[in-house]
């Protein structure tokens, strides 16, 4: 039997004519953006300052620059500070204390002081004892680049952490799309923090990795900014004393020291300067290549620069770069090889370390700089940075500490290893 | 809230086609509804098309599943069930009809550049309306049917500057009204 229209399908006919008419007929368009930020939690500077000395270790969380002084690593934990380590054993290495050091991301060690920096100002801490380190100098303003945008300079403040923040904006929808580096927080640069550690170098001092910004040689610290070098009497060690700076260009990125030089990487390119009057470096010669990042190691009659690809360094080569410097004013391409990833690296006489990305740390043997030859592949170790030194290879990865002992080099073998706590 | 309106006005559908079921006798056969037809809204009008299978009770309510292509703001396909219920009115037959469902992009709905990655997607298909049928022969029927449709589609843009995956999200809920001639048989 069909329904006909009766009291109970008119009901239904108005509810129809209600719907449609409150449906309209509208394109609603909304639109949000998302985003994580990091903002900073403060803490006075003289609460900062007093803090600034060996404490309780801490575990390795975000592991930047690697510096070795008799038998104590040191190892900066990005922004945050310094872990020290007694390595006296390299199989059973034991993170001894911590010093807290807000805006750290270099180290160097000339005699028993560590130099430091401290966002803009740099730091000096005897560490005669490591494990009662004590602060003998600040010298302020020596780094500016190292200001946060966003964040007024305020002597009185200092930012101890960063507390990472989810949050949805609502926009009108006729809004681009573009990066936006929101106020109130800040997006860290990974070059700033990633990029950490040099090499076997001159005088007193200790030994860092290929990525480092520090370098000591003699009696004067040089450190590198995106586009100056800084230098900083350290004659009395203890009393470290701005020099002068130098504008290089842009797009510096680390510095090694050899003998009376430095090595400069740039991100076009490998600069030699003269030492012959150490406070007032010379540039020398000039090597340039193609936009990338590329840390650089040297002996008497080689370089060794690494470059490597990606949304910081710009650019799509990944290899090694093997240069001739008998000719300092003329740097000469001998040959290049074709990497992954490569960053971090390191030689002791003919063995050479490279940190090759995700394919691992790699061994080759260097002893003809025209053939040389892989010896062993360390695959699942992301490293970005080695040391090699007294047979011993220190190698900083993503995930950890690690030493190898290379003594043998048709046989190196892990000997130990200090997790990141994830 | 327009999903809250759709919604009651599939029970509403729902609701009436139970009504008077105890009285008569079930009489169960396959039906298909066929149409053609244009959405209209704050963007230009667009074709749509559509096909609905499923069985029809005593011919007084009907349940199917619908396919169809809709390219109102951006191409896409619909897929969702359909309920509808006929009446008599002046011996003309008229029908209320109520589509839940989703839809489909059929275009590129991904793209990256170097700093970020896109997809879009269609999210949820809605309609419901009024429509009449007139007998051509036995079980034969062409039909008219006015309407109101929404389909919402999304589109999240991630960058990859950065290890923060930000993202920018954008909704278009397109409430359009919907016309269909088609043939019912």
């Amino acid at each position: 039997m069909k329904i006909t229209v009766t009291k109970k399908i008119l009901p239904l006919g108005i509810a129809l004519l209600f719907l449609l008419q409150q449906g309209c007929v509208k394109d609603v368009c909304s639109k949000t953006f998302t985003y994580t930020y990091f903002q900073p939690l403060y803490k006075t500077t003289q609460e900062v300052r007093a803090n600034i000395k060996s404490n309780a270790p801490k575990p390795v969380v975000n592991p930047g620059k690697i510096y070795i002084k008799g038998n104590y690593i040191y190892l900066n934990e990005i922004d945050k500070g310094i872990h020290i380590i007694d390595n006296s054993n390299p199989a059973t290495p034991v993170n001894k204390a911590f010093i807290d050091l807000p805006g750290n991301v270099d180290i160097a060690i000339k005699e028993n002081i560590l130099y430091a920096d401290f966002y803009t100002d740099l730091v000096a801490i005897d560490i005669s004892n490591p494990l009662n380190a004590v602060v003998k100098k600040y010298l302020e303003n020596v780094f500016p680049m190292r200001y946060y945008y966003g964040y007024s300079v305020d002597s009185s403040r200092v930012i101890t952490d960063w507390v990472k923040k989810t949050k949805t904006d609502n926009l009108e929808c006729s809004s681009g799309n573009v990066m936006i580096m929101q106020g109130g927080g800040v997006l860290f640069n990974a070059m700033d923090a990633g990029l950490a550690s040099a090499g076997p170098k001159a005088s007193p001092v200790g030994i860092s990795g290929s990525l480092a910004r520090f370098a000591l040689v003699d009696d004067y610290m040089y450190s590198v900014s995106s586009d100056s070098l800084k230098i900083t009497n350290v004659s009395l060690a203890s009393n470290p004393l701005k020099a002068s700076s130098t504008w290089l260009g842009w797009g510096m990125e680390t510095i090694y020291p050899f003998k009376d030089k430095l090595f400069l990487g740039a991100n076009d390119g490998m600069f030699i300067y003269g030492l012959q009057n150490p406070a007032n470096p010379v540039k020398l010669g000039t090597f340039t290549h193609v936009r990338s990042c590329d840390p650089v190691i040297a002996d008497d009659n080689y370089a060794y620069v690494t470059l490597h690809s990606g949304t910081f360094c710009q650019g799509f080569t990944n290899q090694l770069e093997v240069l001739n410097i008998q000719n300092i004013l003329s740097p000469q391409l001998v040959k290049t090889y074709p990497m992954t990833s490569p960053s971090g690296l390191g030689k002791d006489g003919n063995l050479l370390f490279i940190c090759d990305g995700k394919d691992g740390l790699k061994l080759f043997n260097a002893a003809n700089p025209n053939a040389i030859t892989l010896i062993k592949q360390f695959a699942g170790v992301e490293a970005t940075d080695v040391i090699a030194w007294n047979n011993i290879a220190l190698v900083i990865a993503t995930d950890g500490l690690y030493q190898y002992d290379y003594s043998n080099a048709a046989d190196v073998k892990l000997i130990s290893k200090i997790a990141v706590e994830k | 809230m327009i999903q809250i309106r759709y919604f009651a006005l599939l029970l509403v559908v729902a609701f009436s086609a139970s009504q008077g079921q105890a009285q008569v006798k079930k009489i169960v056969r396959f039906s298909s509804y066929n149409s053609v037809g244009f959405v209209a809204g704050a963007s230009p009008v667009a074709f749509a098309a559509q096909t609905i299978n499923g069985v029809e009770l005593n011919d007084d309510w009907f349940a199917g599943i619908g396919f169809g292509t809709d390219n109102y703001f951006t191409n896409t396909l619909p897929l969702f069930v359909d309920v509808k219920k006929v009446f008599e009115w002046k011996k003309i037959k008229l029908f209320l009809y109520a589509d839940g469902g989703v839809h489909f992009i059929t275009g590129i709905s991904k793209s990256s550049t170097t700093y970020s990655s896109s997809v879009t997607k269609a999210r949820e298909y809605l309609d419901a309306g009024i429509g009449c049928k007139f007998k051509i022969v036995s079980n034969q029927h062409v039909f008219l049917s006015l309407g109101n449709t929404l389909k919402t589609i999304t589109t999240k843009e991630t960058f990859t500057y950065t290890d923060n995956s930000d993202y920018y999200l954008t909704r278009n809920k397109l409430s359009r009204i919907s016309f269909k001639i088609g043939y019912q048989f």
